[in-house]
């Protein structure tokens, strides 16, 4: 089977900055630069944190001047109020920051950014240091493959599951749709190799056909 | 000077029909190197906005709409594939958020943290899009400069708003940094100089080393949620 697309082959070059650097700094790097991730590293060059977007925008949002804590404030509110009036990379930057590594499946990164529901992930090569960033559309550049190769990864996948048993099954790719089908009468079940169909790079859904008489063909 | 969305806005806009497909969004949205595109009717007006973070979704989705879809005969075959790769309008985050051009850029930060997202529809009245506008493109208020928002402080606050002789004070502003040196006459000039200078278009912080000659007792704490605090 082929391998799986890793990080660093849709990593972009990290965006680097000190802990003292100054706001309006860092505003300019996020536009000159074209993104929303900013890495924060020490004096000796280790990542420390990340500044965002996001980060940044608090200060438009929340008053930062004077402003008295509202009776209890949770622990969010807290750090809210904080960025808001800060003027440096350290005042701003969450901690710690979420990584991954160079080494690992993009799907991994997808994955772990879905499920800490952030944006970006700073990228870290063997030694621990900053290699680069993945962000959301990095990933969804997995999505864009065509049928054609998405079908060849589905075949390898079905002869590396059954073995010879997968000369029974055909494979059809419709604008990244997968459909299984028994090409000849065989015992398989096919909606049990729905899931790891599913997991091939540039598959948004499989299913089996609905039936023998559906045609072989992609609409359109 | 306020600074609005229209100032800082991206117009004229990328637009999608409803009817446009899961591959020619992504495929949108990378040449032109944007996240987001807002989904309109034929008249112009927005039904929605689809961005990356819902095309990722539907990869989430996939697996059980694969699975509704496979039970569920009538549908002709090309309508359900398409479906299942899904089109703007079934992907698209809806109703749009929107804000009017003329609004000031922190009401437009606040909309979108509301609605957690990070770009509104900018509309006309009758609703039809004109623009778009990311959080990165608020962010464009902290690019101006020191000069001008000494002289807002300087010119507008203290002498056009709080109607105080300028002579006392000293305005200094580095990288947003405001800096107030000097003796007022009263706690509450001192106080008012500094919030108002708080609120000015571009400024990151305020230090206030102003001192003051007589104590007129304390200011209300500033009310929150007021159309124009930042």
């Amino acid at each position: 089977m082929r391998s799986p697309t890793l990080v660093r082959d849709v990593m972009r070059p990290p965006v680097l900055t000190q802990e003292g650097t100054w706001f309006r700094e860092l505003v300019r790097l996020l536009r000159d630069h074209d993104t929303e991730f900013l890495t924060v590293v020490d004096h000796q060059g280790r990542p420390v944190g990340a500044v965002t977007e996001e980060d940044l925008l608090l200060k438009l949002t929340r008053r930062w001047l004077d402003e008295p804590a509202e009776g209890l404030e949770s622990a969010g509110r807290r750090t809210e109020r904080r960025k808001a009036a800060a003027v440096t990379a350290r005042e701003l930057m969450s901690e710690p920051l979420l990584t991954i590594a160079a080494s690992r499946p993009a799907a991994e990164a997808a994955r772990l950014m879905r499920e800490r529901d952030v944006r970006h992930l700073a990228v870290l090569d063997a030694g621990g240091w900053p290699a680069g960033v993945v962000d959301r559309s990095d990933v969804l550049a997995l999505l864009l493959r065509p049928d054609e190769v998405i079908r060849e990864d589905v075949e390898d996948l079905l002869a590396h599951l059954l073995r010879g048993g997968a000369a029974s099954i055909g494979v059809q790719v419709c604008d990244g749709v997968a459909i299984l089908r028994l090409a000849r009468p065989a015992d398989v079940p096919l909606e049990d190799l729905l899931p790891d169909v599913r997991e091939v790079e540039g598959v948004l859904a499989a299913r089996v056909a609905d039936s023998t008489v559906e045609r072989w063909r992609c609409p359109g | 000077m306020r600074t609005t969305v229209g100032d800082v806005m991206t117009s004229p806009v990328e637009t999608v029909e409803p009817d446009a497909g899961f591959k020619e969004i992504v495929e949108r949205l990378r040449a032109r190197r944007i996240s987001a595109v807002p989904v309109v009717d034929a008249t112009g007006r927005a039904l929605g906005i689809v961005s990356e973070a819902d095309l990722l979704l539907k990869e989430d989705r996939a697996e059980v709409e694969g699975r509704q879809r496979f039970l569920e005969g009538r549908r002709s075959r090309r309508e359900r594939v398409r479906a299942a790769a899904g089109t703007a309008a079934e992907l698209m985050t809806s109703p749009a958020a929107t804000i009017g051009a003329d609004a000031p850029v922190a009401e437009a930060a606040r909309a979108m943290r509301r609605r957690g997202v990070k770009r509104l529809a900018v509309v006309d009245e009758a609703g039809r899009v004109v623009g778009i506008v990311s959080r990165g493109d608020l962010l464009a208020v902290f690019t101006r400069s020191d000069d001008e928002i000494r002289d807002e402080i300087a010119d507008e606050v203290i002498v056009g708003t709080l109607l105080l002789d300028p002579g006392p004070f000293e305005v200094q502003v580095r990288e947003g940094v405001v800096t107030l040196r000097g003796e007022a006459d009263r706690r509450t000039d001192a106080v008012l100089v500094a919030r108002l200078a708080a609120r000015v278009d571009g400024v990151v912080n305020v230090r206030s080393e102003l001192i003051y000659r007589v104590d007129d007792g304390e200011l209300a704490p500033a009310r929150r949620r007021v159309g124009s605090d930042g």
